[in-house]
């Protein structure tokens, strides 16, 4: 049986994206979208929405151009060995770094609800051991996962929302675009939110697998528009129920919000647990795919089938990482540099890779 | 199965987990001026109300005459210190994921303030943001020891005189999330419901009003009643006004749908702030013979609006009385006319007091009529 | 697309295969076994020596009139076989026929064929020169008929065993449907779908497994509709089955399962007719077992599992009901107590405040912490439910009493547990026998376990990521290459009309597309999506599709 069997949907392709985006960067997005825009904070998450969908669209031309093979491949042959090789790197670290980031975030979502006071160890451990186990399975039966668990956390992702619009004030939303309200000069804040959205790799890495290799362009459009849709709704209903001031003064906001919300006709008595267990299952999902991305580009880099071998490997290192991010402060910077080496890589590598196939294919011709 | 055993056993009661009984849930902590000679005025008195589980679970068979709860107290600076100094008198570990209200006596929050107090509470995760808040015109430990008349427990019976089901429209409705996200916009001042302790029964009623986190003053029962209106969370409510037909007698209307829009009106440099009230009306009890007439249709709508609008405007007075912006007025200019308020934002208060605000009110008889005649 | 299989096959399995393969044709002269000789009475020997020392079997001599009379040895089974058939067909056609003095007597040499031919007149005869099939046929009910001088045996069909009748399945039962079931004897059953689906294509293909019970086995497939990787792949891992004895289809589901470790039964197991009739019609293949009323159905998904043949005998709102009903018991059955531990240790802010201290109250006093008293009374729970089984049925009431009112109620009483948990633990058994399929109602109970262990130590947080861990390895499940969670991942929209709902019956146009079927839409049906027929219901059609008679 080959190894590069076609058999993920176009669907699941854009779910895998999402999947990937969509985990602990949107829980605390509207309060960085706040910091620099004030109330229009949505209007700067939907600006830059747009901005990573045009990078998207370059990065999916990119992976059509090269159906078979992965960015790891095709990136020495564009970029020349050394850069390539530099460029790999780059890119291999920046997912890599993306796990112990979210590992803290899943230990500290659940210490500070659902297990106060349960040990790193056990938290982390379990999540890391359950995280590489599934990334060692075979990418359908990921994407398949994947498609399951980001569905059910972003319908009660969805549901949380809407049922917090009855605290929705209109005021909180406006003035557009008032200027005592912007401060541009928060860089960190700005480039910290792009953690949320660098999640194009994907498609770079899982063309081969895809049943056709030219829809890739409309699945990663389609998702790079979801994705933009759900967090600009979100920063938006966010602001609105809280008002600007309040979203900045609040870490989790969109736990905050399912906790406002006045559910009695739902068994439970709070909706807020329930919205972080499913978001444990949209955390795992970026997780999950920033691991398996990890073992797939080393597998290629090194051109090993032994992905699993990369994949534990690596667990102790991004478990030791991930305790190396003490608290929220820490981790938010981890995050930034992991938003800086993507802005590289988005906004850099894509453009010049794929100006590149488009000169070296003329040469070909 | 002795391996599960031995693991239970081992790893029983991991991490913070207890068993349900091991929790004493805690429905409501009131705080108040504490009872010592010569206190702190930092000081405060904080109590806990925690119902006894088993002499709730039953259906007063055996409970007998005692309360199926038990209210603890303590005086301390700081809430956390004062959950501590609670803790070492109880077997079981105080639990906030249940409270369903903050009782704090006027004078502690006008000291103290508000925001400083439930400081704890606001970090606390498992203390959700719909709990309600009211500021007691009284003891707020008495209302902790009351015996309700209906409800089981006091802080059922509370929770409910607070909330919109109750039926007036006299008190004022709040939570915590509310509270907070008032006290940190720009240009509105939080509200917060009153209540007061009595022999026999707590009243609700009334308002708190908070200004920078601590209490400023109250307002009555028919103030609160025009805030609700102005504020667009009227629930329906009662009128007198007098027969247009037969001076001295009088007709009780109810009124409903109410809806309140602000506007800011500009005229060679004269501004105007016109709170504009709608609403409709149906007539429910004649003191005199007959019953509703078509004849005297438009003279009761003018008197219905008349009656309403004393009462709003006695409720803008009052505010600018008290020097705060419970209205929301530099919340609405914040949103719809920034550049305004970027001139007056660092003096809001003394312009507020001055600000001229007239209030326009319009009320229709277009409800149900169910009887013709006396 | 070619179907993927996964099913991981080593190295060294695909050399010796391919070994096989290269060895088979001259093997296959090699391998004759023994024959039988032109002697009557060595040939007796023969089979006196392989199965004559046991009583049921015998050897009825007797002799042919013909112009030399010819010596013969009938032989068969007691018991297996019909007197009847043998009295009258056998020894009366050959001992009483006209025409002794024909041609065909006269020559000796095709005495066989000739007797097949003129004088026998039962319905299904065959010649044989080997002994193995014969013995084989022998022990199957057949008999056969040894003549002097003549080394070929005459196999005939006798076959006729005392027989369960057709009775209702108890394993399955249905309000509405049909009250047949399978029995235990293969022929009978494979009449039994034969006479639903009338069509010619329906293919019943024989296989004998198990080297010792020489056990018949039918693969019965539409050939028309089922995929022919299916068919082939099934048959090749029957084929591949290299077992000593086949008592039950239990045998041949753990051989042919794909993952034969996984907790999840990746066959179905049913007795009822109608359900292998609608799953033939799906596209799926069927396979049926001698001796056992319970067949096999192959490919499954999880959600099949909890179907149930009476899902679309009712009218489709009722349906949809019942099947919302059964994926809500099959949840409670799994978590229920799991989430109770969890919400009781970790999170009581999670449970409405009433309810909590209701509970609170109700469990002041109780010897035991939460997770204990759970464990307790589930174990209680199955050692009744074991109880109730093994009984005699008129005990199984007593049963229900002793065990409801002793441990329920007194134990309540007593204080040793709290109401609360009886009825937490009674919810979840009730729910647990909601599952259509015995099978999956057992991997319910086996996880229960496990999972109220995470519940108390983990929480909320520890069920979750067991969610997750379950799910991934439900996902990597793929029943004869279908995925295991589908169609819901992957998502399969025109599937998707029978899963948590069933749709109206017009409107499923096409057979499931899962199962990959060459004929996809069923017949009947005019629209080209299902909305068309959604609005267009049958009522409102002018032309009927039924035909005359």
């Amino acid at each position: 049986m080959s190894g590069n069997e076609r058999f993920l949907s176009s669907r699941q392709i854009t779910l895998l994206i999402l999947g990937f985006a969509i985990g602990g960067g949107i829980l605390t997005l509207p309060s960085l979208a706040a910091e620099v825009l004030g109330a229009s904070g949505w209007l700067l998450v939907l600006a830059l929405g747009l901005l990573y969908m045009g990078s998207a669209w370059i990065a999916a031309r990119l992976a059509a151009k090269f159906p078979e093979e992965t960015i790891i491949e095709y990136s020495p042959r564009l970029l020349g060995k050394g850069f390539g090789l530099l460029f790999n790197l780059v890119f291999i670290v920046h997912l890599f770094l993306v796990i112990p980031v979210n590992i803290r975030i899943l230990q500290e979502l659940v210490n500070i609800s659902l297990l106060p006071g349960a040990p790193v160890w056990f938290v982390s451990g379990s999540y890391l051991l359950v995280l590489a186990y599934g990334a060692t399975r075979p990418v359908d039966q990921i994407a398949q996962v994947n498609e399951l668990l980001i569905e059910i956390a972003l319908l009660i992702g969805l549901f949380v929302a809407l049922t917090a619009f009855q605290h929705f004030e209109p005021l909180h939303l406006r003035p557009l675009l008032s200027r005592d309200q912007i401060n541009l000069d928060k860089i960190e804040q700005l480039i910290g939110m792009t953690f949320s959205f660098g999640s194009i790799p994907v498609v770079n890495m899982v063309v081969p697998y895809i049943r056709q290799p030219w829809q890739v362009t409309k699945a990663t459009l389609k998702a790079s528009l979801v994705i933009t849709m759900v967090y600009s709704f979100f920063t938006a209903t966010t602001i609105g129920v809280f008002g600007y001031k309040e979203t900045i003064e609040l870490s989790w906001v969109a736990l905050e919000l399912a906790k406002s919300v006045n559910a009695q006709a739902v068994i439970l008595e709070r909706l807020d647990l329930v919205l972080i267990v499913s978001w444990i299952s949209a955390l795992f999902t970026t997780g999950l795919i920033a691991c398996y991305l990890v073992g797939a580009a080393l597998g290629r880099l090194f051109r090993v089938r032994k992905e699993a071998a990369f994949i534990w490997g690596l667990a102790p290192v991004a478990y030791y990482l991930s305790t190396k991010l003490k608290n929220y402060f820490v981790w938010s910077q981890a995050s930034f540099y992991v938003a800086v080496l993507s802005l590289v890589i988005t906004f850099l590598g894509y453009p010049l890779l794929y100006l590149l196939s488009l000169v070296k294919g003329k040469h070909r011709v | 199965m002795g391996l599960i055993l031995v693991l239970t056993l081992t790893v029983a009661g991991c991490w913070e987990g207890r068993e349900l009984n091991a929790r004493a849930f805690v429905t409501a902590v009131a705080f108040d001026v504490p009872t010592e000679e010569g206190a702190d005025p930092m000081e405060f008195l904080l109590s806990v109300q925690i119902p006894i589980p088993a002499k709730m679970g039953e259906d007063g068979e055996q409970g007998g005459g005692d309360a199926p709860f038990v209210v603890y107290g303590t005086t301390a600076k700081m809430v956390s210190v004062g959950i501590r100094q609670l803790q070492r008198q109880l077997d079981r570990e105080l639990f906030f994921g249940h409270t369903h209200m903050f009782l704090i006596n006027s004078e502690v929050a006008a000291t103290i303030g508000v925001d400083r107090l439930l400081d704890h509470f606001k970090r606390d995760f498992r203390v959700q943001r719909m709990t309600r808040i009211a500021i007691i015109d009284g003891e707020a430990r008495e209302i902790l020891n009351t015996q309700p008349p209906i409800s089981q427990t006091p802080s059922a019976y509370i929770e409910n005189l607070l909330s919109p089901q109750s039926g007036v429209a006299i008190n004022y409705i709040s939570d915590f999330g509310r509270f907070l996200v008032e006290q940190s916009d720009d240009g509105i001042d939080p509200v917060l419901p009153r209540l007061q302790p009595g022999k026999e029964a707590t009243l609700t009623g009334g308002a708190a009003v908070i200004k920078n986190g601590k209490f400023r003053g109250w307002l009555s029962n028919f103030e609160t009643r025009g805030l609700n209106i102005i504020l667009n969370q009227g629930t329906g409510t009662k009128y007198e006004v007098e027969c247009p037909l037969h001076p001295g007698e009088s007709i009780v209307v109810g009124v409903d749908a109410f809806r309140s829009r602000y506007r800011w009106l500009e005229d060679n440099g004269q501004t105007i702030f016109l709170i504009q009230v709608r609403g409709k009306f149906e007539t429910i009890e004649f003191s005199d013979g007959h019953g509703p007439l078509a004849a005297f249709q438009k003279d009761l709508e003018q008197r219905v609006s008349a009656v309403v609008r004393r009462e709003l405007e006695q409720t803008v007075r009052r505010a600018q009385e008290l020097g705060a912006d419970v209205l929301g007025v530099g919340r609405y200019l914040q949103s719809y006319k920034p550049k305004r308020w970027q001139q007056v934002k660092d003096r809001w208060e003394q312009e507020f007091v001055a600000l001229p605000i007239a209030v326009e009110v319009e009320m229709e008889w277009a409800m149900t009529i169910r009887r013709f005649g006396g | 697309m070619k179907r993927s299989f996964r099913r991981p096959r080593p190295v060294a399995e695909l050399r010796k295969e391919k070994e096989r393969k290269e060895r088979t044709p001259e093997q296959e002269g090699q391998e004759q076994g023994p024959v039988l000789v032109p002697d009557l009475a060595a040939n007796i020997a023969y089979l006196e020596a392989r199965i004559g020392s046991s009583n049921d079997v015998v050897f009825r001599e007797f002799v042919i009139p013909l112009s030399t009379p010819v010596r013969a040895v009938l032989v068969f089974v007691d018991g297996l076989v019909n007197g009847n058939a043998i009295n009258e067909y056998i020894l009366l056609a050959l001992t009483t026929f006209e025409g002794t003095d024909a041609a065909w007597a006269r020559d000796r040499r095709n005495l066989a064929e000739n007797i097949k031919d003129h004088v026998l007149t039962i319905n299904e005869v065959s010649i044989q020169t080997q002994w193995t099939p014969v013995i084989t046929a022998i022990l199957s009910g057949e008999s056969a008929l040894l003549l002097e001088g003549e080394d070929r045996a005459l196999i005939c069909n006798t076959r006729g065993w005392e027989r369960r009748g057709i009775e209702e399945p108890t394993t399955e039962s249905a309000v509405r449907g049909p009250r047949v079931g399978f029995n235990e004897v293969l022929r009978s059953n494979t009449a039994q779908v034969r006479r639903w689906i009338r069509d010619p294509d329906l293919r019943v293909k024989g296989i004998k497994l198990g080297v010792r019970t020489q056990t018949d086995v039918a693969l019965v497939y539409l050939e028309s509709i089922a995929n022919p990787d299916l068919v082939t792949e099934v048959e090749a891992r029957l084929r591949k089955i290299d077992i000593d004895s086949v008592v039950e289809s239990a045998y041949l589901q753990e051989y042919i399962e794909d993952r034969p470790y996984s907790l999840f039964p990746t066959v179905q197991v049913t007795e009822r007719v109608d359900r292998v009739v609608a799953a033939l019609l799906e596209g799926k293949v069927a396979v049926l077992v001698d001796n056992t009323p319970f067949a096999l159905i192959m490919p499954i998904t999880f959600w099949q599992l909890y179907y149930s043949a009476e899902d679309y005998y009712h009218r489709w709102p009722l349906s949809i009901l019942i099947r919302m009903i059964r994926f809500l018991a099959f949840f409670f059955s799994l978590y229920l107590p799991a989430i109770f531990i969890a919400l009781a240790v970790h999170n009581p802010e999670l449970i409405p405040f009433n309810l909590a201290i209701k509970i609170a109250g109700t469990r002041e006093g109780t010897p035991f912490p939460v997770f204990l008293e759970t464990l307790f009374m589930e174990i209680a729970i199955e050692i009744l439910r074991e109880a109730s089984v093994r009984l005699p049925a008129p005990f199984g009431q007593t049963i229900g009493i002793v065990g409801g009112f002793i441990l329920g109620d007194t134990a309540v009483r007593a204080g040793l547990i709290s109401p609360i948990m009886t009825i937490i633990v009674a919810l979840t058994a009730i729910s647990s026998f909601t599952a259509p399929s015995f099978g999956v109602a057992i991997t319910m109970r086996i996880l229960r376990f496990p999972l109220m262990l995470i519940g108390q130590i983990g929480g909320l947080y520890g069920l979750s990521l067991a969610t997750i861990l379950l799910l991934i390895n439900m996902a990597g499940i793929r029943s004869f290459g279908v995925p295991f969670l589908s169609p819901v991942v992957p998502l399969n929209l025109s599937d998707l009309k029978d899963f948590l709902f069933v749709a109206p019956r017009w409107t499923m146009i096409k057979r499931p597309l899962l199962n990959e079927p060459l004929d996809v839409r069923r017949e009947g049906s005019k629209a080209n999506h299902w909305w068309e027929a959604l609005f267009n219901p049958p009522s409102r059609r002018r032309k009927g599709g039924g035909q005359e008679e």
